[in-house]
């Protein structure tokens, strides 16, 4: 808050903003791993999963039941979580995705969404629609320049963009990585070449639906958590993916910077303070009338 | 006891006219429209504002009255003409695009308006909702009396029949012909001289017209409104419904919306409430909607009507 | 009749269409042959509107069509058929032929709902029409099941019946005999002889089958890698050197 007496109107607007564009970046650093990771999912298997948003916002409750009601510490709950949550992702795609995928990617979404369905009740069923918090020590906040900030949103913010270069890292460099891009291209073509598809797709599944858990535990712990935070935050991401491009992992990571600054700093004006989905919708409903491949994106999509 | 019953075939008959709207735009298009509760929510406010009685509402201390006090055809009418257009303004972009597109943004769409309802007071009075929304010739037959209940069970299963009778001349139709080759692939229909955007855009608002009316006849159901009625939840169990009992085929979405609908939803109101816990027989019956969902896509995708084939001969 | 100047083509990096020009005369039967990849099927994309050239025009009875979408230039009087048919596998092919038809009347959403004595004389004089194409093709039997059951050779007869009733004054073929048996074969090219004699059609065929090609048309163009290698006729282009190189070079 500003407490010094002299400075002038024109200086408090400018440090409001600045206020204001630090909530943005950071909502933009929450977005961008999953931005990228769901845009990578998406990518490789040809169609829109909505119920992405929910696999984070479970991970963030499998959190919670550790952490709060078994009272294990809180890294170690995080990594139990992540892992069941990559479990449960390759489980999905078992069940689910993999049977239907030869009915194409419009069915494929309508099951995501059921999938979405269950398990939004099902956190509503065992948890109820109160927010929860996490039992982790209490942090004052740094001062840097204009911001407060504390230690564990620093640490999420380099945490997200650490592991976004990774999933770029793995994918340029590793053979797992090069097998998905062959999978995403041309499906025929790789499995001709004896590129293990499978094992592509089962990496993806993996690799995804853990950056989902993170994301939506670092989502857990700058804002809150409820049921609804996993489908609100799908909004969010997708707008992000359209804005960049779709099948564009670097549009995604655009796309969700630019998402998070402007939605946030429309708060400015407190008319619009309730809407920010709104304007990341409204941004997105834009891109698709004037330019629907997105920033960054090729014509065609996936 | 006759009036719980009326009104749960009343309740049934709204969801009913719902799923049929779906049915027209993924049944037979194959749109995919994740956004029904926008449309549900835009009907019911459009009819509720226009014919609550005028009911105080403020917004930073100004205070904004909300109601006109007209008369139920108006507000009939003005939900259906408002849901169309709706689903106009939405289509300009997003049917010219793949089918994924069209289900985010009307995901979107309809949570936006549940905010623009909850926050826009001097509109909607916000959480509060609009109260005492008038029902069918309420000045002979208070609202709370079983004469009421029966005229609107009447008046919404005379539209259910209606709007059915009008989707099933449509399915045989030539234009319901170049709806299912849309469906099944867009690229041919357009090389054979059918304007498919057009056509997408007339079953869209199609769509959004019976889910507007659907909407203005919930609101004289409940006769009071609120946000939280609007939720996705509702668009999710409309899905449910279609799909399990059979896309494409309009006995389907009647069977599925009272199949699901009646049974689930209301049929297990009956079950004990577990103790303390409030939320979880609600959620544990949409979980069970959720699964099935899958489960019927993955054994019988069809749902439980599959589509009739034509025999063009016969329509003759 | 349909005249295609100075078209080009890009995808991504990759020229499929250079310069190219051709014309085809008004009840004529043109073959257009070439390598696999000489851009055929991308230059009939680009003429039936599925793709914007790149630079260039195309004319058709006169008219600048270039640019229109696909749906404008079938009623505009051109009609195109698919490599790889693509007829509607869950529609019967008694609808499929129906969906063809122009100008439905049905068509229109407040006439399909009341389905007055217009929509209903029009459908009929429609349907006797497919039956006909049907009995033609020798499909009749089939007409009330789903097009999914049919063979290669018959899904391109449904697409040829189908392209028929869309009553164009042109038709351009990709590929009508393929997959198809002697037979089959024989029955399509007698079709396609009698649209032109019957009915005037003019007609632009993409064949590999050398002894169609030779057989019916008045004129052959000879793409390779984009651009027209020669046109002339089927002992010109049979003793042309380039077009042995061209073919020889990759394999028909």
């Amino acid at each position: 808050m500003d407490n010094s007496p002299r400075l002038g109107l024109g200086q408090k607007r400018l440090k409001n903003l600045m206020i204001y564009l630090g909530f943005g970046i950071i909502a933009g650093a929450i977005l961008a791993l999953p931005s990228v990771a769901l845009s990578l999912l998406c990518r490789n298997c040809k169609f829109f999963n909505l119920a992405y948003g929910d696999q984070m916002g479970l991970t963030a409750y499998l959190v919670l039941l550790f952490n709060v009601s078994m009272g294990l510490n809180f890294p170690a709950s995080v990594v139990l979580s992540l892992i069941i949550s990559a479990i449960l992702g390759v489980i999905f795609y078992w069940v689910i995705f993999k049977p239907l995928r030869r009915h194409g990617p419009l069915v494929l979404l309508i099951a995501s969404l059921g999938l979405a369905f269950v398990i939004h009740n099902t956190e509503l069923a065992i948890w109820g629609p109160n927010p929860q918090k996490y039992n982790i020590p209490f942090e004052t906040g740094l001062r840097l320049g204009p911001f407060i900030i504390t230690p564990i949103q620093l640490a999420v913010i380099g945490l997200s963009f650490a592991l976004t270069g990774g999933i770029f890292a793995m994918l340029r460099y590793t053979g797992i990585g090069r097998a998905m891009r062959a999978t995403a291209d041309n499906l025929e073509l790789a499995t001709i070449r004896g590129v293990d598809t499978e094992r592509a797709f089962i990496w993806t599944w993996i690799i995804c639906s853990a950056t989902a858990g993170l994301g939506g535990v670092f989502l857990a712990l700058i804002t809150t958590l409820t049921p609804w935070t996993g489908f609100i935050t799908l909004l969010f991401l997708f707008s992000a993916l359209i804005l960049g491009g779709v099948g564009n992992l670097v549009g995604a990571l655009v796309g969700a910077m630019i998402i998070g600054i402007v939605s946030e700093c429309a708060g400015i004006l407190s008319a619009l303070a309730p809407y920010k989905i709104a304007i990341a919708f409204a941004i997105m409903f834009l891109c698709l009338l004037i330019r629907p491949s997105g920033i960054l994106g090729k014509e065609r999509g996936f | 006891m006759t009036s719980f019953i009326i009104g749960i075939i009343t309740i049934v008959a709204i969801y009913c006219i719902l799923v049929l709207a779906l049915n027209i735009r993924w049944g037979y298009c194959g749109l995919l429209d994740f956004g029904v509760a926008g449309f549900f929510l835009i009907g019911a406010y459009t009819s509720a504002i226009l014919i609550s009685a005028p009911s105080e509402s403020y917004l930073f201390g100004v205070r904004y009255t909300v109601g006109y006090g007209l008369s139920w055809p108006i507000g009939l009418i003005a939900a259906a003409v408002t849901s169309g257009f709706l689903a106009f303004i939405i289509g300009i972009p997003t049917l010219r695009l793949r089918g994924d597109y069209l289900a985010i943004v009307t995901i979107g769409v309809a949570e936006i308006l549940r905010y623009v309802a909850i926050n826009e007071k001097w509109l909607t009075r916000g959480v509060q909702g609009i109260r005492n929304i008038a029902r069918p010739f309420e000045s002979s037959f208070p609202a709370a009396s079983l004469a009421s209940d029966i005229i609107l069970l009447v008046l919404t299963l005379s539209i259910l029949a209606l709007f059915f009778i009008i989707a099933s001349r449509l399915y045989i139709s030539p234009f319901g012909r170049v709806l299912r080759a849309i469906r099944e692939d867009e690229v041919v229909t357009s090389f054979l001289g059918k304007p498919v955007l057009s056509f997408k855009m007339l079953t869209f608002i199609l769509g959004g017209i019976y889910m507007g009316v659907a909407g203005a006849l919930f609101a004289m159901y409940v006769t009071a409104i609120e946000p939280y009625q609007f939720i996705p939840t509702y668009t999710f169990l409309m899905w449910g419904c279609l799909i399990v009992g059979g896309s494409g085929n309009n006995w389907g979405a009647i069977l599925g919306g009272a199949l699901i609908m009646g049974l689930f939803v209301q049929g297990t109101r009956f079950l004990p409430s577990v103790a303390g816990q409030a939320q979880l027989i609600p959620a544990l019956r949409y979980i069970a909607v959720g699964i099935l969902l899958i489960v019927v896509l993955r054994l019988r995708p069809r749902g439980l009507l599959p589509e009739k084939a034509i025999k063009t001969e016969e329509t003759q | 009749m349909l005249k295609a100047e100075g078209i080009v083509k890009d995808f991504g990096g990759l020229r499929a269409i250079n310069h190219c020009s051709i014309e085809v005369e008004k009840g004529s039967i043109v073959g257009l042959i070439g390598p696999n990849g000489a851009g055929k099927t991308t230059l009939f994309n680009v003429i039936t509107g599925m793709y914007k050239p790149d630079a260039g025009r195309v004319f058709f009875k006169g008219e600048d069509i270039t640019g229109l979408r696909p749906d404008q230039i079938c009623q505009k009087g051109i009609t195109r058929t698919f490599q790889i048919s693509r007829e509607l596998k869950i529609m019967t092919l008694l609808e499929n032929i129906m969906l063809g038809f122009k100008d439905q009347r049905g068509e229109k959403i407040i006439r399909g709902i009341l389905n007055p004595a217009s929509v209903k004389e029009q459908e009929r004089r429609n349907l006797e029409r497919s039956l006909e194409i049907l009995e033609a093709m020798k499909l009749y039997e089939l007409r009330n099941e789903p097009a999914a059951i049919l063979s290669g050779g018959q899904r391109k007869m449904l697409e040829l019946g189908q392209a028929l009733a869309t009553g164009p004054e042109m038709l351009l073929l990709d590929e009508p005999t393929a997959g198809a048996t002697a037979a089959e074969t024989a029955m399509v090219v007698g079709f396609i002889r009698r649209m032109r004699e019957e009915q005037g059609l003019t007609i632009l065929i993409v064949e590999h089958k050398m002894e169609v090609i030779m057989g019916i048309c008045d004129k052959i163009i000879v793409m390779s890698y984009g651009e027209k290698l020669m046109e002339g006729s089927a002992e010109e282009v049979r003793q042309n050197e380039q077009v042995r190189e061209a073919y020889l070079g990759r394999g028909a």
